[in-house]
């Protein structure tokens, strides 16, 4: 058992190159990048976890999932707001999620990219309903309160508005989350994918 | 005595067919001044990251040979370890900084920080390189406030400041402007009086013709090694391998065709004077 | 002054400046979980009235209650939620036209939780207003940080500044040459694309060169690492670190006794 555990360790350990390490940074920038390109183009849009499902893809799901939380951490430390840390279980969630659909060879079939899309937002949807209701009572302080809003008025029950308000939001982000990193990753030169372990596994 | 010697040394990148560098033997001399010269994919990079064993630990690919830099084996030995005896620096100014540092003065501990070295030392370590590359009022600045020629500044700084004994630079002015060239050769200049081994790869021909010992020529193989009087003034060669000569040389061949002067090209700014003083007297 | 890259971070030269990161960091930390647990909202508001000596001896009382600004809105949504749609709601306010019913422990709990988020949020930008982002990841290396995460949290604050301004004359370059910023949404969408192939692009040449720059730097050294910085314990420290504590426990049990 023990043997077993330190196996464990040391596969993860493996996980986190320099240039893995390295990368987390940049995804993080690029997460946050990604939010102001929809502004600039008035997206409907976050954008915000483009930099969490490409680090996924080009180093799987533990680096994408400790970069992803880490993304609200540093917010958390940029602008002193203590509740972001929260939401990074949103971003862990993503980036396991991408991660694993990496790992599985899923994306090297273009039609997987709207599924795990799917299944991102879905989870997405889930897990910011349930720590925005535990947290704060429910609100994100993003557009999406607004439509939960509408949801609550026309008569729909509170779980059933949080979660559906969210997956209509989430699902067009979430699928264009994971279609651009994947279309940027396909189209790299060579000379740098092979670089990262993960990126054969995509393209 | 040498200090780093290259035994049959070839590599290929993983997922390439062809050799990036074949069959690489050289010596290098401590202290001396060694100007890499050769065209874009010439493996002049490659042959760069060798030294400091970016290759074969770094980069995945095939290597064949053996490297042996200050007395140990390159490929048994960590990058870490070498990185007190080899420095490297490269191309882009701003990929170097390693952005943990919100300070030059941090961004030029960081190594020291990574080797543990202890507080005290390591501040007079910081302050002395300072005042080394003359940035000894700018300690407490963002390295991102810098030019791109005090940025490389502090890049090399940065790997000088671990105080090995060979510094390799990569191209270090390709991204630079000419008084930013200008700054990173001046001190390069004076990195190498200072008896620090330098390994430099740079077109900029102009510049190598005033200061390297020894010139090697890359395409993948090593194609000529020699004094840069004989190398940098072969018109011919340097043309093949999609170089252009000095200044220097293109004058004396004027004057060549001119019939005014009749021996060998020149590269060196204090014969050519010499040479046209001649012609006025 | 120090270039602290992404952060609220002001230099001034005050007592709280001075004090700890970690001291302060605990007592964020006892606040963020008082606030989660103490009984009733009035005890959570009641945290504020420490905090206003606390940012005048600072030197930054004015900052450190600006998120007010930001949270009005998603306070209004929250009450507006809260209290009419509370999913366990049932002690009645006032029945309302269209059958709709505001509740008295709905309201209850969106003060609850409005407390709370505003209380975390003054604490909050209290503490990054006054602790330089490098003394404190070098403080939370001294206990046990792992290097490589602190080399991350650095980095990135000093990043996202420069990909920001780097992205926004992409951005106004492209715009310049016809790139669709109104138009249709479909429009929109596709102008999208060739602004961030350049991006990740150059991100990863970005990756793979930095990671050559930090090898070239020991990074992955084995053994022990020291700091540039280093913030030290003082007694003052071990004084404040005792009083929040003994202040946060008594605090909590006052709230669930009286």
């Amino acid at each position: 058992m023990a043997k077993k555990k330190s196996s464990f360790w040391d596969k993860l350990k493996n996980e986190f190159t320099t240039t893995a390490l390295v990368l987390i940074p940049i995804g993080i920038a690029i997460n946050q990048v990604g939010r102001l390109i929809s502004t600039a183009l008035s997206l409907p849009i976050f954008l915000d976890t483009i930099g969490t499902v490409f680090m996924a893809m080009l180093s799987g799901p533990w680096v994408a999932a400790i970069g992803g939380f880490l993304t609200n951490v540093v917010t958390a430390i940029a602008y002193g707001r203590p509740t972001s840390v929260f939401f990074g279980t949103v971003q862990l969630a993503i980036g396991l999620i991408a991660g694993f659909a990496v790992y599985k060879t899923w994306l090297k079939k273009g039609i997987n990219v709207l599924w795990t899309g799917i299944v991102i937002a879905l989870m997405a949807a889930l897990v910011s309903s349930f720590i925005s209701t535990i947290v704060a009572g429910g609100v994100s302080g993003s557009g999406v309160d607004l439509v939960v809003g509408i949801f609550l008025a026309a008569g729909q029950k509170y779980w059933t508005s949080m979660i559906g308000a969210r997956l209509i939001t989430e699902s067009i982000d979430k699928i264009l989350a994971v279609f651009i990193p994947w279309i940027s990753v396909k189209r790299l030169p060579e000379k740098y994918a092979r670089m990262f372990k993960y990126t054969s596994k995509v393209r | 005595m040498d200090i780093v010697t290259f035994k049959d040394f070839s590599w290929r990148y993983a997922g390439y067919r062809g050799w990036t560098l074949s069959n690489i033997n050289l010596s290098i001399k401590k202290g001396e001044f060694i100007g890499i010269i050769g065209k874009i994919g010439s493996g002049r990079t490659t042959f760069c990251s060798s030294m400091l064993g970016l290759i074969p630990h770094f980069y995945p690919g095939l290597m064949e040979g053996e490297i042996i830099v200050d007395g140990v084996n390159v490929e048994k030995t960590s990058i870490s370890e070498l990185s007190t005896r080899v420095g490297l620096a490269f191309q882009s100014p701003a990929n170097q900084l390693t952005g943990a540092g919100t300070t030059i003065e941090e961004e030029l501990a960081f190594g020291l920080q990574n080797l543990g070295i202890p507080y005290k030392e390591m501040h007079k370590k910081v302050r002395d390189m300072l005042k080394l590359i003359g940035l000894e009022h700018f300690g407490k600045r963002s390295p991102f406030e810098l030019s791109g020629g005090q940025q490389q500044k502090v890049a090399i700084a940065s790997v000088l400041i671990m105080n090995p004994k060979i510094l390799v630079l990569d191209e270090p002015t390709s991204q630079l402007d000419p008084l930013g060239t200008e700054q990173v050769f001046d001190m390069v200049k004076k990195l190498s009086k200072k008896g620090i081994t330098i390994i430099m790869s740079t077109n900029n021909i102009n510049y190598l013709s005033k200061f390297a010992d020894r010139i090697v020529l890359f395409d993948n193989k090593i194609v000529k090694v020699d004094t840069p009087d004989k190398i940098l003034t072969d018109v011919e060669l340097l043309r093949e391998h999609a170089l252009t000569h000095s200044d220097i040389t293109e004058v004396s061949i004027r004057l060549k065709k001119m019939g005014l002067y009749n021996k060998e090209l020149l590269v060196d700014f204090d014969d050519l004077k010499k040479v046209i003083e001649g012609l006025i007297k | 002054m120090a270039n602290a890259g992404l952060t609220s971070y002001i230099e001034k030269n005050s007592y709280f400046h001075k004090v700890n990161p970690l001291t302060k960091l605990l007592i964020l930390i006892c606040v963020i979980i008082l606030s989660f647990t103490l009984k009733n909202f009035i005890y959570i508001l009641a945290l504020l009235v420490i905090i206003i000596p606390i940012a005048i001896k600072s030197k930054v009382l004015s900052m450190t209650f600006s998120p007010i600004f930001k949270l009005y809105f998603m306070f209004i949504l929250l009450f507006f939620i809260q209290g009419f749609f509370h999913p366990y709601a049932t002690e009645k306010l006032i029945d309302l036209p269209f059958g709709f019913t505001l509740w008295k422990d709905g309201l209850l709990y969106a003060a609850y939780i409005a407390a709370r988020i505003f209380v975390m949020m003054v604490f909050g930008y209290w503490f990054v207003l006054t602790t330089h982002p490098g003394d404190l990841v070098s403080s939370l290396s001294r206990i046990g940080l792992p290097h490589a995460l602190g080399y991350i949290i650095l980095t990135t604050l000093q990043i996202i500044p420069r990909f920001r301004t780097q992205m926004q004359t992409i951005i106004d370059a492209q715009r310049s040459r016809g790139l669709e910023t109104q138009g249709n949404l479909i429009q929109r969408l596709k102008s999208f694309v060739p602004l961030l192939g350049p991006l990740f692009m150059g991100s990863v040449q970005q990756a793979v060169e930095k990671s050559m720059a930090l090898e070239a730097r020991a990074f992955s050294a084995k053994g022990e690492k020291t700091s540039y910085r280093q913030a030290t314990i003082k007694t003052k420290d071990k004084v404040i670190m005792v009083i929040t504590v003994l202040f946060s426990i008594s605090w909590e049990v006052l709230s669930w006794t009286l």
